[in-house]
């Protein structure tokens, strides 16, 4: 009678996947990475349970804060007086038809600095705006 | 004369430390990702035209809120105005209420604030009119009115 012998086999993970696998990781990260492009100005924004989230393809950000009775405007990390806004808002409108204009204010901020920012979205035509907020799910 | 014999080399570029290279790469990227995450609510503003479209005042609820945030609603209701002051944080239910008796779905909702109303104040009565809409399944009318002064 014969046996079979029977083989040793080595009891080994196979690695050879693993570097496809982290660069596969490593592909989506560098993808989906967006690295912060502006620093804004620093602001406490206001609380709202109805937010929702914006692309952010075709985004551009005004940041509203206020010193003592004056607002203070920034975009793109430029302080700009409110009366210009008009115009970088229409330069954006033009390299970006569909640009959605993100509103960043200070929640203490008082009503007619981001009265006067309405009136020069409209008059720039950028018609889409979104104020930006923080999500909560109930009211405190 | 004697000749040194060449040497062979193996011609191979050594590829043992390119996953630790990868690697590096990978917890480089994921440590600086940061993942949109914009929230916002979303407006779009009227268009910058000379000509007025008239609209019957009837149809628009007024929601006025002052600089100490003190919120107004002033509707119509069988041909009469009514103004009542109201806590924010009912304004929602309010307006739900006020969406039920128009039947027609003409309403628009209009926020007048004054000048010195903090920015916080109009947002938060711009989401509980959304929240409202929302709920009710309507269509969404909701206006941002230029600033009233204040009164003193």
């Amino acid at each position: 009678m014969k046996f079979e012998r029977i083989e040793k086999e080595k009891a080994e993970i196979n690695t050879a996947s693993v570097s496809d696998i982290v660069f596969l990781l490593l592909i989506f990260f560098m993808v989906s990475t967006v690295f912060k492009a502006e620093q804004g100005l620093k602001v406490e924004l206001p609380e709202a349970m109805a937010a929702k989230k914006i692309s952010i393809k075709h985004i551009a950000h005004i940041w509203v804060g206020y010193k003592g009775d004056n607002g203070v405007v920034s975009i793109d990390d430029r302080i700009v007086p409110i009366g210009k806004v008009k115009d970088i808002m229409q330069l954006k409108k033009r390299i970006n038809p569909n640009v959605i204009v993100s509103i960043m204010a200070d929640k203490d901020t008082p009503y007619w600095i981001s009265n006067d920012i309405f009136g020069q979205l409209i008059k720039a035509n950028t018609l889409r705006v979104s104020l930006a907020a923080r999500v909560i799910s109930d009211i405190k | 004369m004697m000749f040194k014999k060449k040497r062979k080399f193996s011609v191979d570029i050594p590829t043992a430390s390119m996953g630790d290279i990868v690697f590096l790469l990978l917890i480089f990227f994921m440590v600086t990702t940061v993942f949109n995450n914009e929230m916002g609510l979303q407006i779009v503003l009227p268009e910058d035209s000379k000509e007025e479209i008239k609209v019957k005042s009837e149809t628009i609820v007024k929601v006025r809120i002052d600089k100490f945030g003190n919120v107004k609603i002033s509707y119509f209701a069988d041909g009469t105005e009514i103004t009542e002051p109201v806590e924010w944080r009912n304004v929602s239910d309010k307006t739900i209420e006020i969406l039920e008796m128009d039947i027609e779905e003409k309403l628009i909702f209009s926020i007048i604030p004054t000048r010195l109303a903090k920015y916080e104040y109009m947002i938060r009565v711009f989401d509980q009119l959304k929240i409202a809409f929302e709920k009710t399944g309507r269509t969404e009318r909701i206006s941002l009115s230029p600033a009233e002064d204040d009164e003193d």
